[in-house]
C-alpha cells in the first residue's frame, strides 16, 4: 500500500516538473535527439515531395511546349501518329488506353467487387483466410508476368474467339483492345477485390446484426446493408484499379499489337498511351516535336488519372452520407 | 441452490424448454427452461457473463450465425418450435424482433431506416410504406420528432432517438415479441425515462423480453423478473416478489448487492 502510494506520488512530481525539465540541461540531449528526428522526417517528406514537384513540372513545362507545336485539338483529336513525318495525332492512344482501362473495369473490378461480397459475406468462413492469401499472391505477380501468360494463352484464345465472331477470313486476331481490357481486368482484380474486402469489414457487424434482426436473409444484408455500407471504399477501389490499368504499360504492350493507328474493332492491333511512349521514346531525341509530343501524351495520362482521382473525392464524398 | 421451478405453461407466447448453449466447451446457458406471456415485459438480470443475453438471443435465433454455438433444447412460439429444422430463421425473426444495446441504424435515412424491414419482405407500394413507416415512428414516440425531416440520415439523430428509431424499425414489421438487450444502458436518464415509457405502452400489443442491468429498471418496467447467475435460470416470479422477498440466497444477495 505504502509502496503503490509512494510510486503515485513519485509520477505524479515528475509529471509537475516535466515542463521545467525541458529548459534545463538535463533534458537537452533528448531535446537534441528529437530535434534530429524531426529535421530527418522533415528532410524525407520534403524529399518525396519536391521529387513529384519536379517531375510534375517538367512533365506540364515539355508537355505544354509539345501542345503548342502541336495544338490541343490536334494532339487529343487527330488519328494520324507518325512522329517521322511530323505528324501527332493522339486519338488512336487515347482511345486505346480509355477503352481498355473501362473495359479493365468491367471484366476486372465489377466481377471483384461481386467476388469481395461474397466472399466477405455469404461464403464459408474457412475459405475466406485462404482466398485472402491467394488474392494477395496475386497482386503481387509482376505485370511482365501477367503480360506474358496473356501473351501466351489469353491471346490465342481471343483469336479463336475474334474469328468466331467476324468469320475465319476476317483481317482479325488475338491481338487488340479485346485482350488488352481482359489482361487488365484480371490484372486489377485481385487489388480491386483485396480493397474491397478492407471496405466491407470496415462495416460495424451491429449492421449486419441489426439486419438479420429484423428477418433479412444473408443474401439482403449482403447488398442492402453491407455494399452500400461500403460503398465509399469500394468506390475508391475501382478508381484504384481504374487508374491502374490506365497507366500499366509492358504487360498491354505484349498483347495490344502496336500499331500506331485506330483499331477496326476490338480485335485488331492499336495502341495506348503508355505504350506508344515506351515504343518512340527511344528515337524521339529532346527537344524535338516528336519528343515534346510524348510528353504532352504524359502529359494526358496524368491529367486523366488526377481526374479518375478527383472524381474518386467528389463521389465518394456524396456517397458519403 | 435447489433446482429453479419449471416455468413453462403451454399456453405461452414464448417458451423455453431445457435450453442449453454451448460456445465451443463454454455452457453459457444451462437448461433453462421459462415462458414469456402475451402482453407482459419479462426482464432479465444477472451478473455480466450470467447467460441472459446468450439467452434472450436463442429467441430469434440470432446466435445462429456464430460460429461453434450448440443449442439444445427447445423453443417454442405459439407451440412451434422454432429450432425444428424446417424452420427458417429469417421467418422466425419477422415474428420475433430484437433491439440492440448499442443503437445500430443503418447510414440510410430516417424513413429508409424503419422501412427497411418492409422492403426486405416485399413491401414496395410507396403508400404502403409512409402508412406504416408513419405507424411504426407513432408507436415509437418519435414521429414528433421526425416527421418534417424524414429525409435526412438516421446517424444525424441523438443517442435517445437513434434507440428509439431502430425500435421503431423492429416495430415496423409488426412482430408478435420484441426482444431488447439492455437497450437504454448508452442512454442519459432522460431517454432512459422515455424508452421505459414506451415499453410500458408497448406492452399493450405485445410481448416483451428485456435484459437489463438496471434492477430499478426491471422493477419500473417488468412484471416478472428472471434472476440469471452462472448460465442458470435461479429464480423467476413476480417483479414484486423478486424485489421484496426472493426465494433463493443468490437473488437476495444479488439484489442487495453482495455481488455483481
Amino acid at each position: 500500500m505504502t509502496m503503490r502510494a509512494t510510486f503515485a506520488e513519485e509520477s505524479a512530481r515528475s509529471r509537475s516538473i516535466a515542463p521545467s525539465a525541458r529548459r534545463g540541461s538535463g533534458a537537452a540531449g533528448v531535446r537534441w535527439g528529437d530535434m534530429l528526428a524531426r529535421g530527418f522526417v522533415i528532410t524525407c517528406a520534403g524529399v518525396v515531395v519536391l521529387a513529384t514537384a519536379t517531375m510534375i513540372a517538367f512533365l506540364a513545362q515539355t508537355g505544354i511546349k509539345g501542345l503548342t507545336e502541336v495544338g490541343l485539338w490536334p494532339l487529343l483529336h487527330g488519328t494520324k501518329w507518325k512522329p517521322e513525318a511530323d505528324s501527332f495525332g493522339g486519338f488512336a492512344l487515347l482511345s486505346g488506353t480509355l477503352v481498355s482501362a473501362s473495359g479493365a473495369v468491367l471484366f476486372g473490378a465489377v466481377p471483384a467487387v461481386l467476388a469481395a461480397v461474397w466472399l466477405s459475406e455469404l461464403s464459408p468462413k474457412m475459405i475466406r483466410t485462404p482466398f485472402r492469401r491467394v488474392m494477395e499472391i496475386a497482386a503481387a505477380v509482376p505485370s511482365v508476368v501477367y503480360g506474358w501468360l496473356a501473351l501466351v494463352y489469353l491471346v490465342p484464345i481471343m483469336e479463336h474467339v475474334a474469328h468466331r465472331l467476324y468469320g475465319a477470313d476476317a483481317a482479325v486476331g488475338g491481338e487488340g483492345l479485346a485482350s488488352s481490357a481482359i489482361l487488365l481486368g484480371i490484372m486489377i482484380a485481385p487489388t480491386v477485390l483485396l480493397l474491397s474486402l478492407d471496405a466491407l469489414s470496415r462495416v460495424p457487424a451491429e449492421l449486419r446484426q441489426g439486419s438479420a434482426a429484423l428477418g433479412a436473409s444473408e443474401m439482403q444484408t449482403a447488398f442492402r446493408v453491407a455494399l452500400p455500407g461500403a460503398w465509399r471504399g469500394i468506390l475508391i477501389a475501382v478508381f484504384f484499379g481504374l487508374a491502374r490499368a490506365a497507366g500499366e504499360t509492358m504487360a498491354v504492350q505484349m498483347v495490344i499489337g502496336g500499331a500506331r493507328k485506330l483499331p477496326d474493332n476490338l480485335f485488331t492491333p492499336t495502341t495506348t498511351i503508355s505504350t506508344q511512349i515506351v515504343m518512340d521514346m527511344q528515337n524521339a531525341s529532346p527537344g524535338t516535336t516528336a519528343s515534346n509530343a510524348l510528353y504532352s501524351m504524359a502529359l494526358v495520362l496524368l491529367v486523366v488519372s488526377v481526374i479518375i482521382v478527383l472524381a474518386t473525392r467528389l463521389l465518394s464524398r456524396q456517397t458519403a452520407t | 441452490m435447489k433446482h429453479p421451478p419449471i416455468d413453462a405453461p403451454a399456453d405461452a407466447k414464448m417458451r423455453a424448454v431445457g435450453l442449453s448453449v454451448q460456445y465451443g466447451e463454454k455452457v453459457a446457458v444451462n437448461e433453462v427452461s421459462l415462458s414469456l406471456l402475451s402482453n407482459e415485459v419479462l426482464a432479465f438480470i444477472g451478473p455480466s457473463g450470467c447467460g441472459k443475453s446468450t439467452f434472450l438471443r436463442t429467441l430469434n435465433r440470432m446466435n445462429d450465425s456464430i460460429e461453434g454455438v450448440k443449442v439444445k433444447g427447445s423453443v417454442e412460439l405459439d407451440g412451434e418450435d422454432i429450432y425444428a429444422a424446417d424452420v427458417d430463421p429469417v421467418l422466425v425473426r419477422r415474428r420475433v424482433g430484437m433491439v440492440f444495446q448499442k443503437s445500430n441504424p443503418f447510414p440510410k435515412s430516417i424513413f429508409e431506416n424503419v422501412a427497411y424491414g418492409l422492403r426486405i419482405a416485399g413491401v414496395r407500394d410507396r403508400g404502403i410504406l409512409a402508412e406504416k413507416v408513419e405507424r411504426a415512428l407513432t408507436q415509437a414516440a418519435l414521429w414528433d420528432e421526425v416527421k418534417d425531416r424524414l429525409d435526412e440520415s438516421g446517424l444525424g439523430l441523438s443517442g435517445g432517438q437513434q434507440q428509439r428509431l431502430c425500435i421503431a424499425r423492429a416495430l415496423a414489421v409488426e412482430p408478435e415479441v420484441l426482444l431488447m438487450d439492455e437497450p437504454a444502458s448508452a442512454l442519459d436518464p432522460i431517454a432512459t425515462a422515455k424508452i421505459e415509457e414506451l415499453i410500458s405502452e408497448l406492452r399493450k400489443t405485445l410481448s416483451i423480453a428485456i435484459v437489463t442491468h438496471s434492477m430499478q429498471q426491471a422493477a419500473r418496467i417488468s412484471q416478472r423478473t428472471g434472476f440469471f447467475y452462472m448460465g442458470k435460470l435461479v429464480e423467476l416470479d413476480d417483479t414484486t416478489t423478486i424485489f421484496t422477498k426472493p426465494n433463493e440466497r443468490a437473488t437476495e444477495d444479488y439484489i442487495t448487492g453482495r455481488f455483481g
